[in-house]
């Protein structure tokens, strides 16, 4: 059986998605000569680091994790893609260590940074606190597909910044045409515009010039958190099927936020609400097993990009949306542009309600 | 969806009546004619390969044969116009819903016709025709019995028992099969009635031939999988159709070219008890050989693309722009080993590896 199997293997490539799916495991983990960070579920990228300095790209609205210096002084921590009422807070052994907030020249309002001093040889936990009450309902926004729009991109965040009720955004995948190195900076750099954070996972067209080169800028692709009595799970399904490993971690992710408002968000829906179609999971008996698991768990809602219209349907009886409205090709014929939803999260009734809002120019 | 009938008939009837049109060639096959090796040889067959991947029938107009090199060079033409003109009006269209079906079956088509053309330029160049058998008539009854191995990392993987039963009389042909593997409660069991409009080229007031031919088919697929609590009902329809290449060439003899294009309509039953609909598109494409020379041997061989996302195969798993809608690669050998005895072995890549070997028994010539 392990020579048949060899033999296959050597034929082609059913693993897609496994090496990014092991790339996530690597984010937010440093063991460097000068520092040791680990960040809680991998949910912070390390984007540079010193002797006494730490900046993350955070992928979720609350952080974690400890840091282990080993040169004593006055440590810098920087966070980018931070919510606004992001507050940090350290302690060595259980004390609380005093942190200072530092502005930042030129700062814009999801660029945090903080300050504390630090002894050589110590661990220190931090927690990067954002406040949401898990009674009162709130809103976040969801979108995706933006591709050769880049250069349009301001049209869907000017609408965006506009709402304050917002706490965060979600995108689900191709946020540009190829991936590249270029187009992954200028997204982040036009992200700043927003006066909130957005988490994202990637899609098919960031596979275009690498496998992980979304990963080297936003962090993992697969990730699951929590947040004012909700949890939101992100999936990479850019090659159309969930990696092998990542089936696991969905158990868990699954589990825990069974007894809470639920949304699980990927790119390549498991089914297209057009089948002729099948901008979808590759096997259908994939997407069957996949949507059995999310039903069982009681997910409340499901989001997608990847076909770029508006569409509300179902999907093993859980509501599903497709957004795909970022400023991809648009389908024709279908009565509507580029837009994105604004969701309203009602956390003890545990309901996600979408609203369409229409971006202009649509085309 | 008014119109989708009138697609599928003009599209299919256009791919087989284009060679006939185009080169005059309208005769069938005549039983103990004698082939001509005009142009085989090593260096053609390098040929066509090389630039022949590029400029099909390459082989076959460096040798000298102007006359079928042109026509694999037209057909080549049909088919980049097939699959760029249904790449462009993806494309334009954004894949709107209203466009994907006549636009996919087209690209289809057209994946055929560039397949073939290629092909049919190796298969000229290596002389194949000498080799290869014809098309013979089936038999009354068919049965097979076999295994068939999974190989899926996502879901389960291991050894299946299948079991399949066809029968052909006048223009109806009816089979079943079942693949089964009950430590899982996987059983895949699928149903066909099929009915050939255009009719084969002879023998055709007694069985199922394997000439040219346009049927229609209708069938049913049951899949359930207690193991991961999915059932799933499938009602395949489509119009399956055969070119035999004879009509092109005497040098491409003994081959032939699949299409078929379709819709499956059917619906899921989830462990909650919810039924949703679903829906697929069937456009097949396939480039075959005859084989068995002899009057008592039989059995073709089949290099084929399944568009279907279902089953244990479901479609290819891609990195990139194609992801998703892609389909899966599949060979198929048939061959008689006695008078009435055969095996078949088969072969998928998509979203799982599939291969199966059976031992075959006919009876009713």
């Amino acid at each position: 059986m392990r020579l048949l199997i060899a033999i296959i293997m050597l034929s082609g490539c059913l693993d897609v998605g496994e090496q990014r799916a092991k790339r996530d495991l690597e984010i937010g983990q440093l063991n460097s000569e000068f520092l040791s960070v680990s960040v809680d579920d991998g949910l912070g990228r390390i984007k540079s680091h010193t002797k006494l300095g730490l900046q993350l790209w955070a992928q979720a609205p609350q952080l974690s994790g400890e840091i282990k210096i080993k040169e004593t002084g006055r440590f810098v921590f920087d966070l980018n893609n931070a919510m606004l009422d992001a507050d940090l807070k350290v302690n060595d052994s259980g004390a609380a260590i005093v942190t200072e907030v530092v502005p930042i020249e030129n700062g814009r309002p999801t660029q945090k940074r903080w300050a504390f001093d630090v002894q050589a040889g110590k661990t220190y936990i931090f927690t990067v606190e954002s406040t949401q009450s898990s009674n009162d309902p709130w809103r976040f926004i969801a979108f995706a597909d933006v591709q050769r729009r880049i250069d349009g991109v301001q049209d869907l965040f000017a609408p965006m910044a506009l709402d304050e009720t917002v706490r965060f955004a979600l995108i689900s995948g191709d946020l540009t045409s190829q991936g590249t190195v270029e187009e992954l900076t200028r997204f982040q750099s036009e992200l700043l515009a927003l006066p909130f954070p957005c988490f994202a996972t990637l899609g098919n067209h960031e596979l275009g010039s690498g496998e992980t080169t979304f990963h080297d800028f936003f962090g993992r692709g697969n990730f699951s958190f929590e947040y004012g009595g909700a949890r939101f799970t992100l999936l990479d399904s850019a090659s159309a099927t969930i990696a092998e490993p990542v089936w696991e971690w969905l158990d868990r992710w699954v589990e825990r936020g069974k007894d809470k408002a639920h949304l699980v968000m990927m790119h390549i829906p498991p089914l297209d609400v057009s089948g002729h179609r099948n901008g979808a999971f590759a096997s259908r008996l994939e997407a069957n097993t996949f949507l059995n698991l999310l039903e069982r768990g009681k997910v409340d809602i499901t989001i997608y990009g990847h076909v770029h219209t508006f569409a509300a349907y179902s999907n093993a009886g859980i509501p599903a949306y497709i957004t795909g409205g970022g400023g991809a090709i648009p389908m024709r014929l279908d009565g509507i542009g580029r837009h994105f939803l604004k969701v309203d999260v009602d956390p003890l009734k545990q309901t996600f309600v979408p609203q369409v809002v229409r971006v202009h120019p649509e085309d | 969806m008014k119109h989708v009938k009138y697609w599928i008939l003009a599209l299919l009837m256009g791919l087989f009546l284009f060679p006939k049109i185009a080169f005059g060639q309208t005769q069938g096959i005549q039983s103990g004619e004698v082939e001509e090796t005009r142009t085989s040889g090593p260096l053609q067959l390098t040929l066509s390969v090389v630039p022949g991947v590029l400029v099909h029938g390459s082989g076959q107009l460096i040798a000298g044969d102007t006359s079928l090199g042109l026509k694999l060079l037209a057909a080549q033409g049909v088919g980049i116009l097939g699959l760029g003109g249904g790449i462009a009006m993806l494309a334009i269209t954004g894949a709107s819903d209203q466009f994907n079906v006549p636009v996919i079956w087209t690209m289809s088509l057209g994946g055929a016709a560039f397949i073939f053309s290629w092909f049919g330029d190796i298969y000229a160049s290596m002389g194949a025709s000498q080799l290869t058998g014809r098309p013979k008539s089936l038999p009354l009854m068919e049965i097979s019995q076999g295994i068939q191995f999974v190989y899926n990392p996502i879901l389960d993987d291991g050894f299946y028992s299948k079991t399949s039963l066809r029968l052909a009389a006048k223009k109806w042909l009816a089979s079943a099969s079942i693949s089964i593997r009950p430590d899982l409660n996987d059983i895949r069991s699928q149903l066909r009635g099929q009915y050939r409009l255009v009719g084969s080229a002879r023998n055709s007031e007694e069985f199922f031939t394997l000439g040219d031919s346009l049927d229609l088919s209708l069938g049913y697929d049951l899949h359930t999988y207690d193991d991961r609590r999915v059932v799933s009902h499938q009602f395949p329809l489509a119009l399956l159709g055969r070119l035999d290449l004879r009509n092109l060439d005497k040098a491409l003899r003994g081959s032939f070219v699949d299409a078929s294009i379709g819709l499956v309509f059917g619906g899921y039953f989830y462990d909650s008890g919810t039924v949703e609909y679903a829906e697929q598109l069937i456009a097949d494409i396939g480039f075959g050989v005859y084989l068995g020379r002899r009057k008592n041997q039989w059995g073709t061989a089949k290099l084929y693309y399944r568009h279907r996302h279902d089953g244990f195969l479901g479609g290819a798993k891609l990195i990139g722009l194609g992801s998703g809608a892609t389909g899966s690669a599949n060979f198929r050998l048939r061959h008689s080993l006695f008078d009435d005895w055969g095996f078949e072995i088969g072969a998928g890549a998509g979203s799982a590896y599939v291969f199966d070997l059976s031992a075959i028994y006919r009876w009713g010539k």
